[in-house]
């Protein structure tokens, strides 16, 4: 079953001329799908993310989640976001306990699961740090941790490592995988990175951007066993065949 | 590699200075990479200043003496420029009862600053309230903006001496007119920035709390109004000190009592001392509402301290 369906969805925005922001964009993805999708800057990805999560609205098309049209931003499809979107006066703890309680639970409920939640990020002792001071590495794993507390059946990344040094990055991208293939669900992950998309997703939806807008170019599924080896030859032939799709592969 | 190795421990270093809260390297230390595991353990290095507060003093001492040495040596006209140390004792007289120099004020600087204080607090927490109230929901709300911030925009220009003719014929001569005068300076301030406060929040932390399952309600108690917090409390002082004008103000014209009465009182007697005595004294009142009002808030806006600001 496909969890999220967009048909032919259009966005632009209407100033003083219209301007395309995505142009008649069809994509599905399926339950437990791990769908990286990766483009230039203003191909339109990160509208795509916003559309899913319910943040801005098409402007035509259809799109639906789990078989719901998109009707505003809800629990049930949790977001990280590309910079640090933490609540500043509120503690780690209470950073990962927030969406519960905004759901209904009861305080100390809410407290003692964000607490197990913070442990499975690797974030114990933690616990009663302010955002501001966490590493930015720390700052992510809260972010994926607040919306792990919420359970979604969808997951939507955007761009969350690109400002993390490259250490941080691989340590948070294989504790992503780790996460993923314990609680199995549907992830969206926007990335400007080749080779994060083929490392991690399941498949890799590229998109480049033309005169009216973003558009889908391709959807390659990665066969390839995980860990995957990402100095190898059959990984380079993923990047190379990518590259080429976004017309940018080096001449040889 | 190496600078890669570099880069691990800048972060390293980084992380453990921010989880600390203390620097643990200078730049110098950390551009060169230096290795952390394995040196002594650092000293925080927390920049002080030299003399502590005793530094605070010397300017002001300095202004004393020079003014001192000038109204002694009568470079100004004594019935212009008071020494000193004749608005010392006369203020010490005023506060305790020494030698009876501040006349029929002596030993009442109490019950006038306490007359003064009340007024003060009682129209700052209720303008404060209604500036709070008022701004967060014209902040919040596009229609309760256009409906009511025309009509406060129009008034705030206002000073608050032009209210005072208006204050008296509708609350009489007394404490009333003052608390209310003391509520208009303390609304406008608060109202403004509160507004701001509500509408500056960062979309971003709108769009996370929403996408966690925060209904309106939630947003507006459990995100807006706390990351508006800094904002709104910056208000709050600025309409604080606009309190203490407003009530000296009211005191010189519409009262009988408190420290505004006694300034304008003495200065119909000529009583030059008693006159930069009460000036002093505002200013002090002034001065310690404002650092217990930051003591108060200060618990709540910790998140926001920049911190390693030198």
């Amino acid at each position: 079953m496909s969890r999220i369906l967009a048909h032919n969805i259009s966005k632009y925005y209407d100033t003083e001329i219209r301007t395309h922001a995505l142009t008649n964009f069809t994509i599905s993805v399926e339950d437990n799908e791990f769908l990286c999708l990766v483009g230039p800057s203003g191909c339109g990805k990160s509208t795509f993310l916003n559309l899913v999560a319910g943040f801005i609205e098409p402007s035509q098309g259809e799109l639906r989640v789990a078989g719901k049209p998109v009707n505003g931003p809800g629990p049930d499809r949790g977001v990280v976001f590309q910079e640090d979107a933490l609540f500043p006066w509120l503690t780690a703890l209470d950073n990962v306990a927030f969406g519960l309680e905004m759901r209904g639970m009861r305080r100390a409920d809410a407290r003692a699961r964000a607490h197990d939640v913070l442990g499975s990020v690797g974030l114990s002792g933690c616990e009663r740090h302010l955002p501001k001071a966490l590493s930015g590495g720390m700052k992510q794993r809260v972010a994926i941790a607040r919306v792990l507390a919420n359970d979604p059946d969808v997951m939507l990344f955007d761009e969350p490592f690109s400002a993390l040094d490259a250490f941080t990055r691989t340590t948070l991208q294989n504790e992503l995988l780790r996460i993923w293939e314990r609680h199995k669900r549907t992830l969206l992950f926007i990335t400007h990175n080749v080779e994060e998309a083929v490392l991690l997703g399941t498949s890799v939806a590229v998109m480049t951007k033309g005169a009216d807008g973003g558009r889908l170019v391709r959807q390659i599924r990665i066969d390839m066993p995980r860990p995957r080896d990402s100095t190898g030859s059959e990984f380079n032939e993923y990047k190379r065949q990518i590259f080429s799709d976004l017309g940018v592969a080096p001449e040889f | 590699m190496t600078s890669r190795l570099v880069l691990q421990t800048k972060s390293e270093a980084r992380s453990r200075q921010e989880a600390t809260a203390e620097p643990v390297m200078n730049s110098a230390d950390m551009a060169a990479g230096a290795p952390l595991a394995g040196s002594a353990p650092q000293r925080p290095e927390r920049r002080r200043p030299r003399f502590g507060w005793i530094s605070a003093l010397i300017v002001p001492l300095v202004v004393a003496i020079a003014w001192e040495l000038v109204a002694r040596n009568k470079l100004l006209s004594s019935s212009l420029f008071p020494t000193l140390s004749g608005v010392v004792s006369v203020w010490l007289d005023w506060i305790v009862g020494l030698n009876g120099k501040a006349l029929v004020y002596s030993g009442t600087w109490i019950e006038h600053v306490g007359a003064s204080a009340q007024r003060v607090l009682l129209g700052f927490v209720l303008g404060s309230l209604a500036g709070l109230t008022l701004g967060v929901l014209t902040g919040w709300s596009r229609f309760c903006r256009t409906l009511l911030d025309p009509l406060v925009q129009w008034l705030r220009p206002i000073p608050v001496t032009a209210w005072v003719p208006l204050s008296i014929i509708w609350f009489g001569i007394g404490g009333a007119p003052a608390v209310g005068l003391v509520f208009i300076g303390a609304f406008f301030p608060t109202y403004v920035n509160s507004m701001h406060g509500v509408m500056q929040v960062e979309d971003k932390l709108v769009r996370a709390a929403r996408m966690l399952g925060a209904q309106r309600r939630q947003l507006l108690f459990r995100v807006v109004l706390p990351a508006a917090l800094p904002t709104i409390t910056t208000g709050m002082r600025v309409g604080l000190g606009f309190s203490w004008m407003c009530v000296i103000v009211s005191e010189m014209l519409a009262v009988k009592s408190g420290l505004g009465y006694v300034l304008w009182d003495s200065y119909y007697f000529s009583n030059l001392d008693m006159v930069v005595a009460a000036m002093a004294s505002i200013g002090l009142l002034g001065f310690v509402s404002d650092k217990v009002f930051r003591a108060l808030t200060r618990p709540y806006l910790r998140w926001a301290d920049q911190g390693d600001r030198k």
